[in-house]
């Protein structure tokens, strides 16, 4: 059987007897979803790069600590999410664009931390128009809270249940709730020209 | 125009009732009563529609990519928590030349000691055994006594007895206490120094 078909509690068992190649496979399967997660907390490249490496490592130093009776992905998110939001407490991140982080001010720096997205647009003006909604959508979520932020992205962006999100930023079902609801409400007020 | 409240509810939906309207993975299906009030009810109809609206523009944001290369420079800072005869196998595999001239230089020296005490024509194999047991022990018994004459030269004895008289029970209790803690704190230090360590330096991308 190829890494590939293994479940991830088959990788994390194989890890555990220290085969690199179960581990390649699991960093190889959930590098986009933290490093998007983590991107969209950070708003810039190179740290959220920087940040996604850290998950995976930690991740790996506590693989003991992991309960198989949990989603490994949730797990993992969890890992992600307690290093960015310490990490914006440290810096006190603001948001912005994907056209690059908030601090970068040359051109070679925004270049080095704008995020390249693939698109299925063949038309430029059908690009650039999504391209601007996706813009206008992040730079909403950038504008909330960090802890609204993780909550919402969790959500809608991961399609994470409640209780997961619940686990994830280890805060109660209620509270994830109400930062939902009130992230939303932030979101419609933000967002709500493009509804008309 | 849709009325407020559909007949056989009082009330509009809670926030847990139009999740349920949400095209989300795992999440059930609403009820039949359900939906029923939300295509009568103005108010719920709105919300549900605010909601999906939200949910649609931002379930279509993009899964971003790390640069190519990413999970190679993961895995070349991690380390993972394999077990002690993975470890050593590995760092076998890795430091392979000086291993090999270390196990030769000990093959060697047994090797030659042991065609020297074969060559010997008055050992045996028993009295090899008998006499490095007698020195042993006669060493074991050299050093309780050496230790107990320091012990005693030193004044220790006469230390303990005065310490105690001052420090009573409670102290005692405390200094044991203080050596039980001590001894946790040494083998929790013990295990934290033998678990397998992660990462080291961070590697540079291209």
């Amino acid at each position: 059987m190829s890494e590939s078909e293994r479940s991830d509690q088959e990788l994390v068992r194989l890890c555990l007897k220290g085969q690199d190649r179960a581990a390649y496979e699991l960093v190889s399967r959930y590098q986009r979803p933290v490093f998007s997660f983590i991107h969209r907390m950070v708003r810039d490249r190179e740290l959220a790069e920087d940040l996604a490496q850290d998950t995976f490592v930690r991740a790996f130093d506590n693989l003991r600590k992991y309960d198989p009776a949990y989603k490994f992905s949730s797990w993992l998110f969890k890992v992600a999410h307690n290093l960015t939001v310490d990490h914006i407490r440290k810096r006190e991140l603001d948001t912005v664009s994907i056209h690059g982080a908030p601090d970068a001010v040359t051109a070679e720096r925004q270049e080095a931390t704008a995020v390249t997205l693939e698109s299925d647009f063949e038309r430029p003006d059908e690009l650039l128009e999504a391209h601007e909604l996706g813009e206008e959508i992040e730079r909403a979520i950038g504008s909330l809270r960090p802890e609204y932020r993780t909550a919402i992205i969790l959500r809608h962006v991961e399609g994470r249940s409640y209780d997961e999100i619940s686990e994830i930023m280890e805060i109660p079902l209620g509270t994830v709730k109400t930062y939902i609801h009130r992230a939303r409400g932030e979101l419609q007020e933000t967002l709500g020209h493009l509804r008309e | 125009m849709r009325p407020a409240m559909n007949e056989g509810r009082d009330r509009h939906l809670t926030q847990d009732e139009r999740e349920l309207f949400l095209p989300v993975e795992g999440t059930e299906e609403p009820s039949a009563d359900l939906r029923r009030h939300v295509e009568d009810c103005e108010r719920c109809h709105r919300e549900v529609e605010a909601l999906r609206s939200l949910h649609a523009a931002l379930a279509s944001l993009p899964r971003l990519d790390p640069r190519p290369g990413f999970a190679d420079a993961v895995m070349a800072r991690v380390r993972l928590p394999a077990p002690w005869y993975v470890r050593v196998w590995k760092t076998a595999r890795s430091h392979w030349l000086p291993l090999s001239v270390a196990t030769a230089m000990v093959a060697a020296t047994i090797g030659i000691g042991v065609w020297w005490l074969a060559s010997q024509p008055e050992l045996t194999l028993g009295g090899l055994i008998g006499f490095t047991l007698d020195r042993l022990v006669a060493l074991f018994w050299a050093s309780v006594v050496a230790t107990g004459r320091l012990v005693w030269e030193s004044g220790l004895p006469n230390l303990l007895r005065t310490v105690g008289s001052r420090v009573g029970v409670t102290g005692a209790l405390a200094g044991m206490a203080a050596i039980v803690v001590a001894s946790l704190l040494t083998t929790f230090a013990m295990f934290r120094l033998l678990a397998p360590q992660g990462g080291a330096a961070r590697t540079t991308r291209s």
